[in-house]
């Protein structure tokens, strides 16, 4: 994982009988069991079902990450700051930079150096295999998971309606 | 990157650091890749590499100014932003710490200028005598940027010169006001607590050249390289007030005071540049801007690549390694210049001992030089001629982004692409220039996978044509089995060695028509570089291979790597001999089994074998001594102690595999 990526909130897990989100590490009734240690299972607290917990099982993460790799399905999208990010805006656009509060506060401070502040206007010249913005007369390249850390206010406005 | 030192003889770098701390340097500075160097080259007519990418220079390079008398001049790796983020960018702050600077000059980008005086306050903060050069004029102009330069040197309380450097327009008049350069009175208002505190400071804090403002605003931000240099400088009752003072002042912010600091810089710059600035037009997006892109492109960055490659491929593989090493070492050292030096040696040493010593079968010219020149230096001059196009161009940081996903992998990002094709010339060279990686981990690892499974041009030009003369698959088994072993070391070292991956930022400057003359002076002064490194190298190896045939021990050491030479990877013993002196230099030993094959003995399985083996195996003793000069012995020997075992490991899990299934014998 990205050192850039904000600090997530804690992965819930949906019970598949009575529905329930609930958060796996909270559930201390598991401690006392005396097989515990090394178990992927997990029970849901409202119904008592047990649940493979993902991230315990060491068989389900290597074919997850298997599937990942082969592109099976989608890679986990990390979550983004809340409202519109700079990883949104399609390429062409122009947008207003509006915060940088999910970043690092290093990486806050570097990405302001090179003038991606807010206040700041910025053209999205592409958005894959990275993220690639134009600051002043820069190319300025980085991967999606700071792009997600950049909220934006408006990428409607396109660049040659900007320059007009 | 590695910054050329090879014309500072010793006598001249003494008289320039007794130059230097007489009267204190003319210190450039600025972000990356706004033509530090090359306004250096201008101002002391000394040669530094300049390329067209960030991180060129990485060590300080120290020259005599041509038009100021008695005067030292100092180019600094590039730096965004105090405080630093890499080893290079600290670099440039110790030396404003610990080395006596007369001048500061900002080298700057005309046409990105909010950017450059957000370095430009900081630097003027300093409390230096200061010089702001606008460079890159000409680029600002044909974009409709134009700066006015005098309101500007009003604002900043400074002199401020535009410059184009790669002309030399500007440079006498940068360097006479230098000559007459004062110290910038700007002063900069921050919130209270910062005030009180940086008041506070200024009595505690060590005594400096630096004005304690700018030396406490680091300290207050955190800026590892100050604390070390004021940790050295005070006694610990000193130090613990002075943390004390920092954890105050960050408890009245929600955010560090580095982003208060920057936010106040932000909002100067944002006030100053309307009236400076003025741009006439958005300009066209022209040829270069839009090639830069494809570079990058999702889809045409592949064709582009594989267009670059194939080209490389064929100029130093087809053309260096094959026709020029053909006739240097079939034609002009076989049948002219080895029998005529033969020949004299003989007749003008009668002792037979001594004769061979120069020209027997481990003869410092029959082995040393004809290998160094003959075999060699073809491959390592076409190699480097195609890699000054490409630094030129500035394709390079658009490699990074390409390949961003495969290092990701590694538990790096694409900014380790630079060292690695880097390392492609020399791995000495490219262990230097990880130090453009932002934290120590994403080093270790970029340095680990260089010293392990990067072959040097000259190396892999031997390869490619030993390997090429058997079949393609013999290729693609080589080249198969040392990326799997790139990757699988890569993925697990990257989960064992503690830290998080750093992600990609990086800036990518425009695309530009490489300089001829930049490309020829590069390409000549790594040559040059090269002979200085190697020649000694293998003359070393050829007189260390003679002392062990002629004393006897040759044969017994033979001997003793019969079981590992022969049992295990099945190679003729006299392999061992490669081996030997591919500890000096890898391509050394490549070039010995070169040798061996084209005396017909080697078959196919056992040249891929060798071929597995060699490049996995240590690059060179000096690359040796600079991994253990950037990450510490200890370090240096875990990974000569990790990389030699591994590499006959899996030479000789390929020798079993391949026996197996019946491929390649004779």
């Amino acid at each position: 994982m990205s050192a850039d990526t904000p600090a997530s909130q804690p992965e819930l897990l949906t019970c598949s009988m009575c529905g329930y989100r609930f958060d796996p590490d909270e559930n201390e009734a598991c401690e006392s069991c005396p097989m515990h240690r090394g178990c992927a299972l997990v029970c849901c607290p409202a119904c008592g079902y047990s649940e493979v917990d993902p991230r315990r099982s060491r068989l389900v993460s290597l074919v997850s990450r298997l599937a990942v790799r082969l592109r099976l399905f989608r890679r986990p999208v990390r979550p983004s700051a809340p409202g519109l990010t700079l990883a949104d805006i399609p390429p062409g656009r122009r947008a207003c930079i509006e915060a940088l509060d999910e970043l690092s506060a290093g990486r806050c401070h570097q990405l302001q150096a090179y003038g991606v502040a807010p206040g700041r206007y910025v053209e999205i010249v592409q958005q894959t295999p990275v993220t690639v913005i134009r600051v002043e007369h820069i190319d300025l390249a980085f991967e999606s998971a700071i792009a997600r850390g950049i909220r934006v206010a408006s990428g409607r406005q396109s660049v040659s309606a900007a320059q007009q | 990157m590695w910054s050329w030192r090879g014309d500072l003889t010793s006598s001249h770098s003494s008289s320039i650091l007794e130059l230097e701390s007489r009267r204190g340097a003319v210190a450039l500075f600025g972000h990356p890749n706004v033509g530090k160097s090359v306004l250096f080259q201008r101002l002391t007519g000394r040669y530094v590499m300049v390329s067209n990418y960030p991180g060129t220079t990485v060590e300080l390079s120290r020259g005599a100014a041509r038009f100021m008398a008695d005067t030292a001049v100092v180019d600094t790796p590039g730096i965004v932003a105090l405080p630093p983020r890499s080893e290079d960018e600290q670099v440039a702050l110790r030396m404003l710490l610990d080395e006596p600077v007369r001048t500061i000059v900002q080298v700057s980008d005309g046409k990105n200028l909010r950017r450059s005086l957000l370095l430009s306050i900081q630097l003027a903060e300093m409390g230096l005598p200061m010089v702001l050069a606008l460079n890159m004029m000409d680029e600002a102009e044909a974009r409709g940027v134009s700066v006015d330069d005098r309101l500007l040197a009003e604002r900043l309380d400074l002199a401020v010169v535009p410059t184009v450097a790669t002309r030399g327009t500007g440079v006498k008049r940068l360097a006479s006001a230098i000559e007459s350069a004062r110290a910038p009175r700007l002063r900069i208002t921050y919130p209270e607590a910062i005030e009180e505190s940086l008041a506070e400071l200024a009595a505690r804090l060590p005594e400096s050249a630096l004005d304690s403002r700018a030396v406490g605003l680091l300290w207050l931000s955190g800026d590892e390289t100050v604390e070390a240099w004021v940790a050295d400088r005070v006694d610990e009752e000193t130090l613990r007030d002075l943390v004390a003072c920092r954890a105050e002042t960050a408890s009245k912010f929600s955010e560090s005071v580095s982003a208060v600091v920057q936010r106040v810089h932000l909002a100067y710059v944002d006030e100053l540049v309307p009236d400076v600035v003025r741009e006439t037009s958005g300009g066209s997006v022209g040829l270069a801007v839009k090639l830069g892109r494809l570079a990058t492109d999702r889809f045409w960055a592949w064709p582009i690549l594989a267009a670059i490659l194939y080209g490389t491929y064929w100029f130093v593989g087809v053309f260096g390694s094959g026709y020029l090493v053909g006739w240097i070492e079939g034609s002009l050292f076989g049948k002219t210049i080895n029998p005529w030096v033969i020949e004299w040696v003989h007749r003008l040493v009668p002792v037979h001992l001594v004769a061979d010593f120069f020209v027997g079968s481990y003869g410092l010219w029959t082995m040393g030089m004809t290998y160094a020149l003959a075999l060699i230096l073809p491959i390592v001059a076409t190699f480097f001629l195609v890699f000054s196009l490409l630094e030129d161009t500035g394709y390079l940081p658009r490699l990074a982004v390409v390949t961003n996903r495969l290092f990701s992998a590694l538990g790096l990002n694409g900014k380790a692409a630079l060292p690695m094709v880097l390392g492609l010339g020399c791995v000495t060279m490219a262990t230097l220039t990880t130090r453009i990686l932002e934290n120590k981990r994403d080093r270790l690892l970029a340095i680990l996978l260089l010293a392990l499974g990067v072959p040097c041009s000259a190396q892999l030009g031997i390869v490619l044509g030993m390997l090429g003369a058997i079949s393609l698959v013999a290729t693609l088994i080589w080249g198969g089995v040392v990326l799997a072993v790139i990757l699988v070391v890569g993925a697990l070292a990257a989960r064992l060695v503690p830290g998080e991956r750093t992600a990609l930022v990086l800036e990518l400057p425009p695309l530009r028509l490489p300089v001829i003359s930049n490309v020829l002076a590069k390409t000549a002064a790594r040559l040059e570089w090269y002979l200085k490194e190697v020649v000694p190298l293998f003359l070393a190896g050829a007189a260390l291979l003679f002392v062990l045939d002629e004393t006897g021990a040759l044969p017994a050491l033979i001997n003793a790597f019969e079981p590992l030479v022969s049992g295990w990877l099945g190679l003729p013993a006299a392999a061992s001999t490669a081996f030997l002196v591919g500890f000096l230099r890898r391509d050394f030993g490549a070039t010995g089994l070169f040798v061996m094959q084209s005396h017909g003995q080697l078959s196919p399985q056992q040249v891929v074998v060798a071929m597995v083996t060699i490049t996995l195996f240590i690059p060179c003793v000096a690359s040796v001594f600079m991994i253990a000069r950037e990450r510490g012995v200890r370090t240096a020997a875990a990974m000569t102690a990790l990389i030699l075992p591994l590499a006959f490991l899996v030479g000789g899990a390929v020798h079993w595999t391949l026996l197996g299934i019946g491929w390649g014998g004779r």
